[in-house]
């Protein structure tokens, strides 16, 4: 479908969502890097935001297709879903912008709403009152 | 005390010639003896001399114009110096032996001009000898180590008492009108009667107890150090007394705070260990509760985190889903069927659909219908092949969106029952660290509260109990100290005042005089009573044998009180008074000797019972019955007699009962240009004439005497 999928650098200020490395915040919530792009990308396509000419970080090394799993699926809708054409999933290049793109807008807003809460489990709850929402 | 022998040199009218020995009077005195020795003398040529130069020697009673012999002063020429000197050989007879005692005393006397005026006496030297014939050195015992410094020292008095009787002084007071007796006579026997034997006694003793007193004062100045070593030993007794008070209070002191220590030790160690244990159990409790909280907070976490990473995706995919559905029914609606559009998407778009909005199962259905249609529509245009495998699929998807809605609703349901758990959870959390702060809180306040008071307490016993420990310490090391110092100076005392030493013999002849003394002053009275009960006896039975009057029953009503006076009322003369005073004498040289026996008992008593009686002139005046019977009597009650005789009162009479008694007989040779008064110049004594008077051509007269083989 798509070779590799790279973190934007947006993503470098929400590491400590996931457990990896050593991490023991609190409000880390997420197994893999695979699961923060998804997250990251499915927020962003559904705030509208999307950035444009997106920059990867060089922390993390670039994801392979294999660590998304099932989650594939949601990454192949977004791609449908913004452009209106079953093309796109032919289109790995294509694919990777939108991912990215709308992956490092996502984590732009995550930050925003990470920073309206302190660390730990009022993120948590922060996060669970979005699921509520958007329940 | 006996007389041997007395020499007058140069003494009142005695006068020794250049060259000569002096002159001297011998008694024959021997033990177990009686001795009577005759003196016969003129009026004024030596009879009273003899008693007076005794009193000089022993008592130091001196007329310092009359004791001077003209005659050898006039031998020197002015600014020249005479010795004046009398000596005395005297005997005291102890149980313990006979003890001599050889007494000198000189007087210097220098002639400044002619004539008495120019005359200067002085008291040259005073010596006096001892000698013991046993053992001397029992007598330095006695005396100390200075036996010529106590003998002088020791009143004459005391030591050498002699009586006398001045019978012509007597009579010359008699007959002046009845004032009676010599004045000194009636004092000597009035102080006999009254205190003088007694006082003598008691004298003694204190005197020997001054003697013992600076005897020790003597020993002390020779070691200045026993006095120290005493006053340090009693300072050190005083001090290990007050030592061993305040330890035996300190001690209790000690033991309270021990006791108080223990106490404490055990309450608030045992208090402080029960709410230790109490609040460690509350704290395992706590915390057993917390970190089973925790494990299930963990546990919750973990789910809910778990769920949220699965669930919060699907959350957002609400707009993605929706468009790639349209898409999707798009393309199908114009009979596309992509390959890439798989059927993982499509059930994927299904469940997203159903999973982010139940309502939209219902839509699901209808899709599934609309499917089915299309299946049928697909049969009919030989797509069954195709359509077989899409409706399987589809049919497949269908179940499993069915599945995963149903999951992902359970999963919301979940989450939030998980989160109302982790929230009560959570409280639950809080409220238990909470109550874990408040026990720690407790059991830090009760057991730091509790080890404070403790420890505190503890402190302050410890402190006390450290405190009386080292005061204990220190008082143990100073009794130590002090009663090795007290040790020591015991040893040292002991030391120096051995048992049997001379300075223990002097402590306890010290012991004994004191309590001869303590008796003698508390018998005061009774003693008193005894002299004088005594002395009347004695007197009456004196008295009695030498008068045959019968007088002494009315004499004895007014025995010293009105002897004074008795002259006068009754008149009676003739020599009773001389008599009665002999025999008061004798009498009380008896009470005397008797007191002297018995004091010996209990001190060292140097005085001695037997006395010399120097009779003066007692013949003048007296009646030739009491002559008689007193010559007859007075010998055997006296052991030394010496009897001064004027030759005019030598009868035949006093001669016939002097024959067999006397010893020895001298008489003084007067010796003058000028024979004065009708006084005999010679005397016959039993059919022997003796001279008393010699001639000579100088104008300045003298004696001298002679001894007289006549018995």
């Amino acid at each position: 479908m798509f070779n590799q999928l790279k973190l934007p650098h947006t993503a470098e200020d929400l590491f400590f969502l996931v457990k990896r490395g050593g991490n023991t915040d609190e409000s880390a919530f997420l197994s893999t890097y695979a699961q923060l792009f998804v997250l990251g990308a499915t927020y962003g396509f559904e705030k509208k935001k999307f950035d444009a000419n997106v920059t990867s970080t060089d922390q993390i090394e670039p994801i392979k297709t294999a660590f998304f799993g099932h989650s594939i699926v949601l990454l192949q809708t977004i791609c449908l879903a913004e452009d209106k054409t079953h093309e796109v999933l032919a289109q790995p290049d294509r694919m990777v912008e939108i991912l990215q793109g709308y992956a490092s807008g996502g984590f732009r807003e995550i930050k925003r709403i990470s920073e309206e809460v302190p660390r730990g489990w009022a993120q948590i709850e922060r996060w669970m009152q979005e699921l509520q929402v958007e329940g | 005390m006996l007389i041997e022998w007395i020499e007058l040199d140069n003494f009142e009218c005695y006068y020794t010639s250049p060259g000569k020995p002096p002159q001297r009077l011998s008694f024959d005195i021997e033990p177990q003896k009686r001795s009577l020795t005759f003196f016969v003398a003129r009026n004024n040529s030596g009879k009273t001399t003899i008693i007076r130069a005794l009193k000089f020697l022993f008592y130091n009673e001196v007329d310092e114009m009359q004791i001077v012999n003209n005659k050898a002063l006039s031998e020197v020429g002015v600014g020249g110096k005479i010795t004046i000197a009398v000596r005395a050989r005297v005997r005291f007879d102890h149980p313990s032996g006979p003890e001599w005692v050889t007494l000198v005393r000189k007087y210097e006397a220098k002639r400044l001009e002619d004539g008495d005026e120019g005359l200067r006496v002085r008291e040259i030297d005073r010596q006096m000898t001892l000698t013991k014939r046993e053992s001397p050195s029992r007598n330095r015992d006695y005396y100390g180590a200075d036996a010529t410094s106590m003998v002088k020292e020791q009143l004459p008095k005391e030591l050498f008492p002699f009586y006398f009787l001045d019978g012509e002084n007597l009579k010359n007071k008699l007959g002046l009108g009845g004032d009676a007796f010599d004045k000194q006579m009636l004092n000597a026997i009035h102080d006999s009667l009254y205190s003088s034997v007694f006082e003598r006694a008691a004298d003694i003793c204190s005197k020997s107890i001054q003697k013992v007193q600076r005897e020790l004062a003597g020993l002390a100045k020779q070691s200045k150090a026993m006095e120290q070593v005493q006053e340090d030993r009693d300072k050190k007794a005083v001090e290990l007394a007050g030592f061993q008070s305040q330890m035996k209070e300190l001690k209790k002191e000690f033991d309270r705070y021990q006791a108080d220590y223990q106490h404490l030790d055990e309450k608030y160690l045992g208090l402080a260990q029960s709410e230790s244990a109490s609040a460690a159990a509350m704290l395992k409790e706590a915390r057993r509760e917390e970190d089973s909280l925790k494990e299930d907070i963990k546990r919750v976490g973990l789910k809910i985190k778990e769920l949220l990473s699965d669930a919060l995706p699907y959350a957002f995919m609400e707009r993605a889903s929706g468009v790639a559905l349209e898409v999707i029914d798009s393309l199908h609606e114009r009979n596309i069927f992509p390959v890439n559009i798989t059927e993982d998407l499509i059930s994927e778009l299904i469940k997203q659909k159903e999973c982010v909005c139940g309502s939209r199962l219902e839509e699901g259905t209808k899709e599934l219908a609309r499917l089915q249609a299309y299946r049928e529509r697909a049969l009919r245009q030989n797509m069954d092949e195709d359509l077989k495998g899409i409706r399987s699929i589809l049919l497949e998807d269908s179940r499993s969106s069915q599945t995963i809605i149903s999951k992902l609703s359970a999963s919301k349901d979940f989450i939030s029952e998980e989160l109302s758990f982790y929230r009560d959870k959570m409280t639950a959390l809080a409220e238990c660290q909470d109550r874990i702060r408040r026990a720690e809180r407790k059991i830090a306040k009760g057991h730091d509260t509790a080890i404070r008071d403790c420890i505190t307490q503890r402190r302050i016993a410890f402190e006390r109990k450290e405190e009386a420990s080292d005061k204990i310490s220190r008082f143990e090391q100073g009794i130590l100290r002090v009663s090795s110092e007290k040790d020591k100076l015991d040893a040292e005392l002991k030391r120096k005042v051995p048992k049997g030493s001379p300075a223990q013999k002097i402590l306890d002849n010290l012991a004994v005089l004191q309590r001869v003394l303590e008796i003698i002053e508390r018998s005061k009275k009774e003693i008193q009573y005894e002299i004088r009960s005594r002395l009347e006896t004695h007197t009456k039975e004196i008295y009695e044998k030498i008068s045959t009057d019968n007088s002494y029953a009315v004499i004895q009503k007014n025995l010293l009180p009105d002897i004074r006076n008795m002259g006068q009322k009754t008149n009676q003369g003739g020599g009773q008074k001389k008599v009665l005073t002999m025999a008061y004498m004798v009498g009380l040289a008896n009470v005397r000797k008797e007191i002297c026996a018995e004091l010996r008992k209990h001190i060292h008593l140097r005085v001695t019972g037997e006395q010399c009686f120097f009779m003066d002139s007692i013949y003048s005046d007296m009646d030739i019955e009491y002559q008689k019977s007193v010559t007859e009597i007075l010998p055997s009650f006296v052991t030394q007699l010496l009897v001064l005789v004027a030759p005019q009162n030598c009868s035949e009479a006093v001669q016939g009962k002097l024959k067999g008694h006397v010893t020895d007989m001298y008489r003084a040779i007067h010796y003058t240009s000028k024979v004065k008064g009708d006084d005999p110049q010679s005397v016959d004594l039993w059919g022997k004439t003796v001279q008393l008077v010699e001639r000579i051509e100088d104008d300045l007269a003298y004696s001298q005497l002679e001894k007289v083989e006549v018995c």
